[in-house]
């Protein structure tokens, strides 16, 4: 279980996080939508700790990682794929997939998972190529098997269809859920793709100003008058 | 500079083609020699400068310290291979010190470090002048005498050094594209917030890359101590020249390493046959600039981290 409490955060004097509470369940995709500057982003970094909170706490099961740099709550189980995927572009697929175990380091890492070549047998085939050579898809795909190399309990997905042609897009929409139900991973999906998020989603918070203003099933989020109120579309 | 006129072992070519041959052989390893030794001065530099942003004024006196640690232990009566394995550990202990004291506080202060390494500098230099005294101190190699080379003789404690030279920067290559901790230290230099979002503990890597950068500058300085004259301030000429090295052969790969080391140890040791070292260091200065301007990413381009 990951939790949030009353989370705030900002670059320098700018605040942009104004007291988050969230919690997401084992197993449970929550979806976090929201205009552009809304704050979604920086969650993600600020429990992944890129960012430090300036209030508030983030907590791991019955760890408090508040205080705890980047490397540590990845190895505490937090995997963070970033807007723009964060591959190491110089590194093979295989290299890259390597160095996504050292967040298991401390738990029993047995190096890299057979079964996520079960999601993206891509990774496999491409096993020994440059990880920049990769199109913008098979890389997002990296991204994620990189990140399940950790063998983590959290996922923070940013913006996984940033730059991706439609069919991976869709194959994306359907992976999420599916990784979350079997390996009991809490996954937060920040995306712009309302398609995708509402498809994935077990849950929808709509992120304003750096609060949650809106919270429900993604069914709730198909009616267009709320949507448009709510996210200005 | 050895420079040998026709040997015995030569006598049927003539006297004409002989020198030449011998000239040219003669330079070349005198040009390896200094190659070697500004490779392995400069890698450790292309890990702070290069890949750290770190830029180590103190840097040569990890070359200092290295040529002090096989005069302190022959001193005391040790050989020079014990010296020499001392050397690349001192030069770790002071580095490690460094890194801990002072550059990891100053990540983000790039003109505070150049400042804080510099009176660093300042003050190993004068501390080994209070501990070891004034004057040059005598360092003897472990093998005296030359090697026969069919076309020129030269000193057989050269050719060992580029040897050991050669080897060290062979298995730093294989630790870099070899090994776990290689991984890590290319993971952290392509996107260090990135590395630190896998579990790798990033502050540790640079500790450690820092570390072993001066470890390597402390063994260049082991190996040149008997063909140097040591004294607390011989690091500051090691310190330009691997500056010219990292940012003419460009930054983040072995090869730039190489081609920087080629292009300004070859340069320095063909002219200083022709004129004044202090001309010479001039106009490789003035190359240097000239090739920077050209290739401003370095000669060596592109290549695998």
């Amino acid at each position: 279980m990951l939790r949030t409490l009353a989370v705030s955060a900002g670059y320098g004097l700018l605040p942009v996080l104004n007291g988050i509470d969230l919690s997401v369940a084992p197993g449970e995709v929550v979806g976090l939508l929201g205009r552009n500057g809304a704050g979604k982003t920086t969650l993600l970094r600020v429990i992944a700790g890129a960012l430090r909170a300036s209030g508030g706490a983030v907590v791991l099961g019955d760890k408090d990682l508040t205080n705890a740099p980047a490397f540590r709550r990845a190895r505490a189980g937090i995997a963070h794929v970033p807007q723009g995927r964060g591959i190491f572009n110089q590194l093979t697929v295989r290299q890259n997939l390597e160095v996504g175990t050292r967040a298991a380091k401390d738990r029993g890492d047995s190096g890299i998972p057979a079964d996520i070549f079960g999601y993206f047998p891509i990774l496999r085939e491409r096993e020994a190529q440059i990880a920049g050579t990769l199109s913008g898809g098979q890389q997002q795909m990296l991204a994620i098997g990189r990140a399940l190399c950790g063998l983590p309990s959290v996922l923070l997905l940013d913006e996984p269809s940033e730059g991706i042609q439609p069919n991976i897009v869709q194959s994306i929409a359907e992976l999420v859920p599916r990784i979350a139900r079997e390996r009991g991973i809490a996954i937060v999906l920040v995306e712009q793709n309302l398609d995708l998020v509402l498809k994935a989603s077990d849950r929808c918070l709509v992120m304003e100003k750096g609060r949650i203003v809106h919270e429900g099933a993604p069914e709730a989020f198909a009616d267009e008058t709320l949507l448009k109120d709510l996210l200005a579309l | 500079m050895p420079r040998r006129g026709c040997s015995s072992a030569c006598a049927n070519v003539s006297p004409v083609r002989l020198d030449a041959m011998d000239f040219v052989i003669t330079t070349l390893l005198n040009a390896l020699t200094l190659i070697s030794i500004l490779m392995l001065v400069g890698l450790g530099l292309a890990i702070s400068f290069g890949l750290m942003n770190v830029t180590n004024l103190a840097h040569g006196e990890f070359v200092t310290v290295g040529a002090f640690a096989v005069y302190f232990v022959q001193s005391m009566g040790g050989s020079f291979w014990l010296g020499l394995a001392a050397a690349p550990i001192a030069g770790a202990v002071v580095g490690c010190i460094l890194e801990f004291a002072i550059i990891r506080h100053l990540y983000s202060r790039p003109v505070s470090t150049v400042l804080a390494t510099w009176g660093v500098s300042l003050i190993l230099q004068q501390g080994l002048e209070l501990t070891f005294g004034l004057g040059a101190k005598p360092v003897t190699p472990p093998i005296e005498g030359t090697l026969d080379l069919v076309f020129t003789v030269y000193p057989a404690y050269r050719l060992i050094l580029i040897g050991i030279a050669m080897l060290t920067l062979l298995g730093v290559v294989l630790l870099i594209s070899r090994t776990s901790f290689g991984l890590d230290i290319r993971t952290v230099i392509q996107n260090r917030e990135m590395a630190e979002g896998v579990g790798i503990n990033t502050r540790r890597t640079y500790a450690i890359a820092f570390t072993f950068g001066a470890a390597i500058a402390g063994l260049a300085g082991g190996l040149v101590a008997p063909l140097a004259i040591v004294l607390p301030q011989m690091g500051v000429n090691y310190l330009a020249n691997a500056f010219f090295v990292v940012i003419v052969g460009g930054v983040g790969s072995i090869g730039g390493l190489v081609a920087g080391s080629v292009f300004v140890g070859g340069l320095t040791s063909i002219l200083n046959y022709q004129i004044s070292p202090s001309l010479a260091q001039a106009i490789v200065l003035l190359a240097a600039i000239v090739a920077v301007r050209l290739r401003p990413n370095g000669l060596f381009n592109g290549a695998s981290r």
